[in-house]
């Protein structure tokens, strides 16, 4: 494997990152001194406070389990169809037009169309996400099946590869890059996109819960899901995302 | 063990980029034979290759081997003129992906033959590119190929390493009888390990010159290979 001496020397730096984000936090708060900008300790024991009650979890698991499902939902449905595209002339050119609408739709819209159709349940909003995001995998694994490299098409030619093998051994590997990108960013906005609709209609879930804060103006409420929510985010990151990428990446060259 | 395979090749047609590129073109490579195509830059030598290999079928004509059409006969050696070994497999692994049925004793076999032991678990970006060049020489020798096709496959070697390399390929190819087409722009390396030549030129290309090299390969020595290259660049009989 490459050696990556640079950049492994700096990795510390990396995890001073968050405690500066809360130490620059702190500070503002300290300045600012108003109900409405708690501080980071405040925030903190609110968060212990809620943790303690269950409701936290709870909204957590429901929100989680909505976003998982249309993640998995939209990454699925937007790889076969990105493989279609990128693949295939004739699909691409019926198609693109669709993908620029769905891109392009505003998100709301589309929640406010499926809980109008659907209702008010887990289902629509599932459905929603995922109309909202599948356009964007399906953009960026098209554009990784284009930038498929011939050269290894022809080897797998002409050394007869069977399918199966082509797929696992030449063409998984350079799709890689371009489905971990997708999933990166389906990600982030699978979360921000979940929150928003089940503040718009639902009855669970961290979005809602911060709805309800909102009408309270109670901050450190809202900011103790937010650094919950965060926090599986990061760990998301850390421990599965990262992990992943230097296992099927960690063949690239070391970037400086 | 695989048996060299008839190469049969008649193309009354292929245009390249519009252009005609060969007409009329028209030879057989009867089972073992080592061919040498050589030529000019942009004759069409790898062109031709990538006929004989059926990775590409837009012309006019037939190519056969071993009585089937190009691409669908038993599975080649093919050393592409870069050596496109996968960059996330190690050499070892570049080697047993062309095909289920490589072992990985077969694998690490044909890695010590092109002087590469000790570099199994090698990305090909921690390879020099001469090492690349014989990693992919050893994949095209390790699915013991009827057929060999050789695309300047030691371009870019020093002369002492793809001296080695040309009496390798000769070595396998005769235990395993393969028929080798081997392209080059450098005589040394048809006069090194052919037994025949082809020199195409002109546009659409033609066969200039189509002649059994006399002496058996394995006897000969630097002398007759200058000789040999002298009699190729001259267009005289060797």
């Amino acid at each position: 494997m490459p050696q990556r001496p640079a950049a492994d020397r700096l990795r510390w730096v990396e995890w001073l990152s968050l405690p500066l984000l809360f130490a620059l936090w702190h500070l503002i708060a300290v300045v600012v001194a108003h109900r409405l900008l708690p501080t980071p300790a405040t925030v903190l024991a609110e968060l212990w406070h809620l943790a303690s009650q269950r409701s936290l979890l709870a909204d957590l698991a429901i929100t989680l389990s909505r976003a998982a499902a249309a993640f998995g939902l939209a990454m699925t449905l937007g790889i076969l169809i990105g493989a279609m595209l990128g693949r295939f002339r004739l699909p691409n050119l019926i198609f693109t037009p669709w993908l620029i609408v769905g891109l392009n739709i505003p998100a709301i819209v589309v929640a406010i169309a499926c809980y109008i159709w659907l209702g008010l349940n887990d289902t629509a909003l599932i459905i929603a996400v995922t109309i909202n995001k599948t356009p964007l995998v399906a953009v960026t694994i098209r554009e990784g099946v284009r930038a498929l490299d011939h050269g290894f098409a022809e080897l797998a030619a002409v050394y007869r590869m069977p399918f199966g093998r082509r797929l696992r051994l030449v063409i998984v590997p350079q799709m890689m890059p371009f489905v971990l990108t997708a999933a990166r960013t389906g990600l982030s906005l699978i979360w921000k996109i979940v929150l928003v609709f089940e503040v718009l209609g639902s009855d669970g879930g961290v979005g809602f819960r911060v709805g309800i804060f909102f009408q309270n103006f109670d901050v450190p409420g809202i900011l103790a899901y937010t650094i919950s929510f965060m926090s599986v985010v990061l760990a998301l990151e850390y421990l599965v995302m990262r992990p992943l990428e230097k296992r099927v990446l960690g063949w690239r060259p070391a970037r400086p | 063990m695989a048996t060299g395979q008839t190469i049969s090749v008649e193309i009354r047609a292929k245009q390249f980029d519009g252009q005609p590129l060969f007409q009329g073109l028209r030879f057989d490579v009867p089972p073992g034979q080592v061919l040498a195509l050589i030529g000019p830059s942009g004759v069409g030598k790898s062109t031709l290759l990538r006929l004989i290999a059926g990775l590409d079928r837009t012309f006019d004509g037939t190519i056969t081997i071993g009585g089937l059409p190009a691409g669908q006969g038993p599975v080649p050696g093919f050393v592409f003129q870069d050596p496109r070994l996968l960059p996330w497999a190690s050499a070892l692994g570049n080697i047993r992906a062309v095909s289920a049925a490589i072992t990985p004793a077969q694998a690490r076999a044909r890695l010590a033959e092109v002087g590469l032991s000790g570099h199994e678990n090698a990305l090909p970006q921690a390879l020099s590119g001469g090492m690349q060049r014989r990693v992919a020489l050893a994949r095209a020798l390790a699915v013991n190929p009827g057929l060999l096709l050789l695309d300047e496959p030691f371009v870019s070697l020093d002369r002492k390493l793809a001296s080695e390399l040309a009496l390798l390929v000769a070595a396998v190819a005769g235990r395993n009888g393969s028929t080798v087409v081997l392209v080059s722009h450098d005589p040394e390396d048809a006069a090194r390990l052919a037994d025949r030549v082809i020199r195409l030129s002109g546009r659409p290309a033609r066969i200039a010159e189509d002649r059994s090299l006399p002496t058996p390969r394995a006897t000969r020595t630097p002398e007759v290979i200058r000789t040999l290259v002298r009699s190729m660049t001259e267009g005289s009989p060797a």
